[in-house]
């Protein structure tokens, strides 16, 4: 055989392996919630720089946004296929937390700064529409500095909490005018304190609605009422979990990383219930006396996975910080 | 037209590459890397990494585990001193780091050891620590006395006039979270003269979590001891590759023993 038969074999090998490779092709995940890792979405192709991709939203028109603490385009908008659409975004040094608020029409961002002390919202085509200073007033803070937001989360009619998750660990609650409301949780030892609040959500799957807080140091979600009265902790030993992401009856979370490994991670999925069910490059869920035994890392797929999306078709995202300043992966259902 | 089909196979050939490779590589397990033996016990050991299709393999005699190594079983039982090297393979995935877990003999505690005050965050009982028999594992947080920029200054006292052959001292080295191995280890026996140990160079890049047990041969004629100090210094300066660049590194320290 010449060098150039040799060469088309082995690309027909190749055609022929492609076609096996279902058999063999490697799946994330456990119970019904496993995927496919979908690497022709994987930014190779991109010219926009990104640090430390933090935080992804997925808007009522299609559109996947991230936000990213580069300032040359702090917001950048894909596609499902991974093809970019816009960009805009120079004012937001720590750029950290990304929420939607609003409808279907009038959906609008709100972004969280770490380095500037605020958070703000801001329209989808980039127009600033309100600032928000660190909470003095609630008597809580000496020093705009000590407010280091991460996440906010908005209520259907409007109402903001805003959780310090780097700072004084408060949640502040602002009510539809913009006017603090109510603050609540803190650093501190008992049950209804946090460390770490990086992340928060309003659960909407039962009534009333209640808020699920991040208490990252002690690996667990917290959850209070709209009101902020502590009800109850979920505990996922060795997970040390980014913000709680609802959709349909499930709970999704980043683990930035595995108990206290730099360069690990991987992600969590529960139920309506409660319960880990699947972990995305990491163990098998499971249980001993009714309680989660400890998790950790399988496959170094993440380095330091700091949010996760699922649009429209379920399709799962994970954006990562100080990974190389990779882009965002994909996951595709595996059923 | 050959030329066209030439191209074709070399791109489906890259492209098959690249959809058909394993995906990732196989993460170590969180295990623990030493343990001490009491005599005439027997250990078990269970490594805990809950992947499907993932099989753990060893080898105890040195050799780099293969897929052709055997596979560590469930409850295997160890009775005497060994390492063991062990790595994860799984058909859809690179397979993992070498890993290593290693068994001594309980030493005899014809003595006591004390040490200067760790950081207090990761002073969890203090010096006891050293001599507990429990070895730290990946997560520093626990069963380690951790010192920031500080020498860790070792104590140890003889009910009587003892022959030491060695000195061990056992570390993790977790670059990514600060902590290097140490700078260097100076041995003194009963206040005289000191006894550089040589270590490897810390600041040189190395990635993930090691465990180093350094052993410290002493002369023979100087090794009859009332008491002994030993002192582990850190890096003074953390290299220019890292993170940190020109702070002082930690260095962590679980247990010391002699023979």
């Amino acid at each position: 055989m010449n060098r150039r038969d040799f060469m088309i074999d082995m690309g027909i090998l190749g055609i022929a392996t492609c076609l096996e490779w279902k058999e063999g092709e490697a799946i994330y995940g456990h119970n019904h919630k496993k995927y496919k890792w979908d690497r022709t979405w994987n930014g190779s192709h991109q010219t926009l720089p990104i640090k430390d991709a933090h935080e992804m939203v997925f808007t009522s028109d299609g559109r996947i946004v991230l936000l990213t603490n580069e300032t040359k385009n702090n917001l950048i908008f894909f596609d499902k296929k991974g093809k970019i659409t816009a960009n805009w975004g120079k004012d937001f040094p720590g750029g950290h937390g990304l929420s939607l608020a609003g409808q279907v029409k009038d959906q609008s961002l709100f972004i969280t700064d770490t380095d500037r002390h605020q958070f703000f919202q801001v329209s989808l085509d980039g127009q600033m529409i309100r600032t928000w200073d660190a909470p003095v007033e609630t008597g809580k803070y000496k020093d705009i500095k000590e407010f280091v937001p991460t996440e906010t989360a908005i209520t259907a009619d409007g109402e903001i909490y805003v959780a310090d998750g780097y700072g004084a660990q408060f949640i502040t609650h602002y009510g539809t005018d913009g006017k603090i409301k109510n603050i609540f949780g803190g650093r501190g030892d008992g049950d209804a304190f946090l460390d770490t609040a990086h992340g928060i959500c309003i659960d909407t799957r039962n009534v009333p609605h209640t808020l699920i807080v991040t208490d990252r140091t002690r690996c667990c979600f917290k959850r209070y009422s709209m009101a902020g009265e502590y009800i109850s902790s979920i505990h996922l030993p060795g997970a040390n979990v980014c913000r709680p992401v609802i959709k349909g009856d499930y709970l999704y979370a980043a683990v930035l990383t595995s108990s206290s490994l730099s360069n690990s991670g991987f992600v969590v999925i529960l139920d309506k219930e409660d319960k880990l069910i699947s972990c995305i490059a990491g163990s098998t869920p499971m249980y001993k006396d009714g309680k989660a035994v400890l998790s950790y890392q399988t496959v170094q797929l993440f380095k330091h996975p700091h949010d996760v999306m699922i649009d429209d078709e379920d399709n799962l995202y994970v954006s990562q910080w100080n990974s190389g300043n990779v882009y965002p992966y994909k996951f595709t259902p595996w059923k | 037209m050959e030329i066209v089909r030439l191209v074709a196979a070399l791109f489906l050939l890259s492209y098959s590459f690249i959809l058909c490779g394993q995906d990732a590589k196989l993460a170590m397990p969180m295990s623990f890397s030493k343990k001490m033996l009491s005599p005439g016990s027997m250990e078990v050991l269970n490594i805990d990494f809950r992947l499907e299709g993932s099989t753990i393999r060893f080898t105890d005699d040195g050799s780099e585990p293969t897929i052709q190594s055997e596979i560590l079983e469930a409850n295997k039982t160890i009775n005497k001193p060994c390492a063991l090297k062990y790595r994860v393979f799984h058909p859809d995935f690179l397979s993992s780091d070498v890993g290593t877990i290693r068994y001594f003999n309980e030493p005899k505690l014809n003595y006591s050891v004390s040490c200067s005050p760790a950081h207090p965050t990761y002073n969890e009982v203090g010096s006891s620590t050293l001599t507990d028999g429990v070895f730290g594992s990946n997560d520093f947080h626990q069963s380690y006395l951790g010192f920031e920029g500080d020498t860790a200054s070792v104590h140890i006292k003889f009910k009587k006039k003892t022959k030491v052959n060695c000195v061990y001292i056992s570390t993790t080295i977790q670059q990514g979270s600060w902590i290097f191995g140490p700078s260097e280890i100076v041995v003194r026996i009963n206040g005289g003269k000191d006894l550089i140990t040589p270590v490897v160079d810390c600041s040189i890049k190395q990635d993930g979590t090691s465990y180093t047990v350094y052993t410290i041969y002493l002369p023979e004629k100087r090794a009859k001891a009332k008491f002994m100090d030993v002192e582990v210094l850190p890096l003074s300066k953390m290299p220019d590759w890292h993170a940190g660049a020109g702070k002082p590194a930690w260095v962590f320290i679980d247990e010391v023993w002699l023979d």
